[in-house]
């Protein structure tokens, strides 16, 4: 009964994805986490804390743990190895936590998820969106970071079947969260069933439902689609714009913007290395222009 | 005055071979394989070897999901990326002394073919370098398997199926429908959508590229005799190569050589861990006694001996063969 009086308090997450300290959310998030699972374990079917604990991890997961990854990663291979190895055991404690909260609101989901997953998905209505959309998040995260792992990679139509769903019922959720999701999924080439095409319409939605004020849509687009077509200027534009958003226009959103505006830095002091020269332009003397030799 | 003598320092080291030793060389590997993959994931740790055993003379960024293997050759041509991971496909596009590889159930086990390889390396290291190429290692994509809509378990069931082929390889096209085949070809990118309107019904794919690409979720049954391995190689432009000093280059292979080694032995357990998982949803493994798989690899034998000379370079495909024949004879 406590416990229950005090969850809603102790675990706004508009607390912290309004935070404006990025240092300040990745040191308070753990302790706030473990304190979740110690709720879990007392009571095992307390649905807000199961729920909690699946989103709460996918963000501890992102936005610190593969973020700092994704910013390891030009410098310290091996660090950024070890941190999306966390991430990825931080994803699928997420997804667990939230099959677990899934399954006790909708009995054999779990089961049914993997089995039948769209026909099962269905079942699904609009106010189980949040819920689909952390619990599709956790599983595709985890399979991007985990391609090595068959067993993961297997569930694949999972994932996307929850994502679909969530998106059919509320393609507006949280200003666009879903269309950001979905330009990275569709971003994977079509041998994997993926369209550039259609990454860039949901890009467009997002920008549209976020007012322009959300940098994660232009990042996740700039990395997934302009690396992808080599489209080195629409790169630059992207991030640029990323950059040039004013947080404090979307204080709600503190958190994330930081974070976005942090990598797309990054990303645009790495142009050169993540675009080959155009094949029309390289360089074709002895000099070895593209190839730094100091 | 203290810049002219940095620059002159510099020029020293750019100009002098015995000082090769002291640069940096930033190279970049392009390949089609997708981040995080098993693949992606040795390439990495194969840079950052390379980066430690050259002192950080060395430094390799990786690619992944570069585009197209042409387009990929094309600009490796042009030293740009100046390291390539390539996959059976951009092998053969250099040269059809890699089709040796593709053929049909030539091969009866994993150490028979790797002991192929092993022999056939010294030819194929100089094929590579006619293409201005420098082999750092071999890649294991693991093996081709024929997954098809209905069960397959002799070669005449094979031909019933309306079977994908890679676009642009006319030859085996050409092979499959001389002997009765039903050939499709088609860009990768459009197996999916082949299996899903019934162009096509049968495709060889890896067991864990099935499972990736859930393509097995149109072809519920998988063959149990492996068709090709599927051995890929990651090569550098000699340009690049020549401006490393030699103990940098050893550095380089000696790490290449334990990164080929880890992927002979993990992509084989991953595709064992792929089928597997494919069972437990739905995958059939049409398993055929040692007696059939005797005749089917015997009648293939028949029908891809007119690779040699046509798909294959002879000396090549004589080379195989006797290499092959020297394995099973031991």
């Amino acid at each position: 009964m406590a416990v229950n009086a005090v969850l809603p308090t102790l675990v706004n997450p508009a607390v912290y994805l309004s935070e404006e300290d990025p240092e300040l959310a990745r040191a308070a998030l753990p302790f706030l986490l473990k304190t979740i699972e110690s709720i879990i374990e007392a009571d095992p079917e307390h649905r807000d804390a199961l729920a909690f604990a699946n989103s709460g991890f996918v963000l501890y997961a992102s936005a610190f743990l593969q973020h700092d990854a994704a910013l390891a990663e030009w410098e310290d291979y091996e660090l950024a190895r070890d941190l999306n190895n966390r991430a990825l055991r931080m994803y699928l404690r997420a997804r667990d936590f939230g099959s677990r909260a899934v399954e006790l609101k909708h009995p054999g989901m779990s089961a049914r998820l993997v089995t039948e997953p769209s026909a099962a998905v269905t079942a699904f209505e609009i106010d189980d969106v949040e819920a689909l959309y952390y619990l599709g998040g956790a599983w595709m995260l985890g399979i991007s970071l985990g391609l090595d792992q068959p067993a993961l990679v297997a569930d694949l139509p999972t994932a996307r079947a929850l994502l679909d769903r969530a998106i059919e019922l509320d393609e507006d959720y949280n200003r666009g969260s879903l269309h950001t999701a979905f330009i990275t999924l569709e971003s994977v080439g079509d041998a994997l069933g993926g369209s550039y095409v259609k990454a860039r319409e949901h890009f467009e939605r997002a920008v549209d439902l976020s007012e322009g004020l959300d940098a994660g849509p232009y990042v996740a687009m700039a990395l997934g689609v302009s690396v992808a077509e080599e489209n080195r200027q629409e790169f630059i534009e992207l991030l640029e714009a990323a950059v040039a958003i004013d947080i404090e226009e979307e204080p709600s959103n503190r958190l994330l913007n930081t974070l976005s505006q942090q990598q797309a830095r990054i990303l645009l002091s790495h142009v050169d290395d993540l675009f080959f020269a155009p094949l029309d332009e390289i360089d074709q003397d002895e000099s070895g222009a593209d190839e730094e030799i100091q | 005055m203290i810049k002219t003598f940095r620059l002159a320092v510099l020029s020293v080291l750019l100009i002098t071979p015995i000082l090769l030793g002291a640069q940096t060389a930033r190279l970049r590997l392009g390949s089609v394989l997708p981040a995080n993959s098993l693949w992606d994931r040795s390439l990495k740790e194969m840079a950052n070897g390379w980066q430690q055993a050259t002192g950080g003379r060395v430094r390799l960024q990786v690619r992944p999901s570069s585009g197209d293997e042409s387009t990929l050759l094309r600009r490796m041509r042009m030293n740009n990326p100046q390291v390539a991971a390539l996959s059976p496909l951009g092998l053969q596009e250099i040269d059809e002394a890699f089709n040796v590889f593709g053929v049909p159930f030539f091969f009866e086990s994993e150490a028979e073919a790797v002991q192929v390889l092993e022999d056939l390396t010294p030819r194929l290291r100089a094929v590579l370098a006619e293409n201005n190429l420098v082999l750092l290692n071999w890649g294991h994509g693991g093996w081709a398997h024929i997954f098809s809509g209905t069960s397959i378990a002799t070669l005449d069931d094979l031909r019933g199926a309306k079977l994908f082929t890679s676009a642009g390889d006319d030859g085996a096209v050409n092979w499959y429908k001389q002997n009765g085949f039903q050939p499709v070809p088609l860009a990768l990118t459009d197996v999916l959508m082949g299996l899903n309107t019934g162009l096509i019904d049968a495709y060889p794919s890896s067991a864990y590229s099935a499972l990736v690409f859930q393509w097995y979720r149109q072809t519920s049954h998988m063959l149990d005799v492996p068709l090709a391995p599927l051995f890929g190689a990651t090569v550098m432009s000699q340009r690049a190569w020549q401006r490393i000093s030699d103990a940098d280059q050893k550095a380089i292979l000696d790490v290449a050589a334990d990164t080929q080694q880890s992927i002979f032995v993990e992509v084989p357990q991953q595709d064992d861990e792929a089928v597997r998982e494919m069972k437990s949803r739905g995958l059939n493994v049409i398993g055929v006694s040692e007696s059939q798989a005797s005749a089917l690899r015997s009648e293939a034998e028949n029908l891809t001996a007119s690779w040699r000379g046509s798909m294959v370079p002879r000396d090549i495909y004589d080379a195989a063969v006797e290499a092959r024949n020297r394995y099973r004879s031991r």
